[in-house]
């Protein structure tokens, strides 16, 4: 059985200072869990561009709804699940997050339709459904090494003390 | 927004001092750099080293800024952080601009 770790749950406002807040009591957390640098990366962007789009879309006039996560670790996975009782997805169904292209000219380059192309491409088991009033965002990003506990294996003492 | 300008010739380098260029940041972002640049000639250079995050809005800012310039003035990047140039990568954006590992390659390259 694989141990779970990190199992913590935070909310925050709909709003992208909201979000910004969020991730800034996160991530200082994430190197504790084991996580390497390059997966808490991932993790921040995948996080900013699904609480974003909530805040935004969900939450197009409220700034002061909550938007509420549950993360956790199991093995190689970092699981995130996020509710908020906003607006549902229009069509009820996550938008495709095709890559603008980037080979035109610059007066036609994408400023936007990057964020669900990220997503995508960064998460695993990407699912979303409506449930009563609420929205339910659920999905995984797989870790580059299973998250480790940290452990001293070796340490430094001081060089002048008695073996 | 805090920057720093400085002019070289056609150049203006523009050093962004704060480290999110994110949903919250973006459009005062792109205004301040936009009246940053406005005496370039020829180039900005946008010196990202202070940057340790950026997501799609603040990639769709840097993007709107070179779309305000005139089509003969390039902007170009430098110094990108592992988290910033994942973005260009991913997106495929780092196509688009000519991005320097530093600040002085940058200004070494006088290819037009």
């Amino acid at each position: 059985m694989t141990e779970t770790r990190g199992d913590i749950r935070l909310s925050c406002q709909s709003s992208e200072h909201g979000v910004r807040a969020l991730l800034a009591r996160l991530m200082p957390m994430l190197p504790g869990w084991g996580i390497p640098d390059e997966d808490a990366m991932t993790i921040e962007l995948v996080l900013a561009e699904t609480l974003n789009n909530i805040a935004e879309h969900a939450f197009p006039t409220e700034d002061d709804a909550f938007i509420a996560v549950h993360l956790w670790v199991v093995g190689n996975q970092f699981h995130v699940k996020v509710r908020d009782a906003g607006l549902p997805m229009p069509g009820l169904t996550l938008p495709s997050g095709t890559l603008p292209n980037p080979d035109v000219a610059r007066a036609d380059l994408p400023e936007g339709g990057f964020g669900w192309f990220l997503i995508r491409s960064q998460t695993d088991a990407l699912e979303y459904r409506r449930e009563g009033a609420g929205n339910h965002l659920s999905y995984s990003i797989r870790l580059s090494l299973p998250a480790q506990p940290k452990r001293d294996y070796c340490r430094e003492s001081q060089s002048n003390a008695p073996i | 927004m805090e920057l720093a300008t400085k002019q070289s010739g056609g150049t203006v380098t523009v050093t962004v001092a704060q480290n999110r260029i994110d949903s919250a940041a973006a459009v005062t972002f792109k205004d301040a750099v936009k009246a940053a640049a406005q005496d370039a000639e020829d180039r900005v250079l946008l010196d990202l080293g202070a940057v340790d995050f950026v997501d799609s809005s603040g990639l769709g800012a840097i993007i709107a800024v070179m779309k305000t310039l005139p089509n003969d003035i390039r902007l170009d990047l430098a110094s990108l952080r592992p988290p910033v140039e994942k973005v260009f990568r991913l997106t495929r954006m780092d196509s688009v601009f000519r991005i320097y590992p530093d600040l002085a390659t940058a200004q070494a390259d006088t290819t037009e």
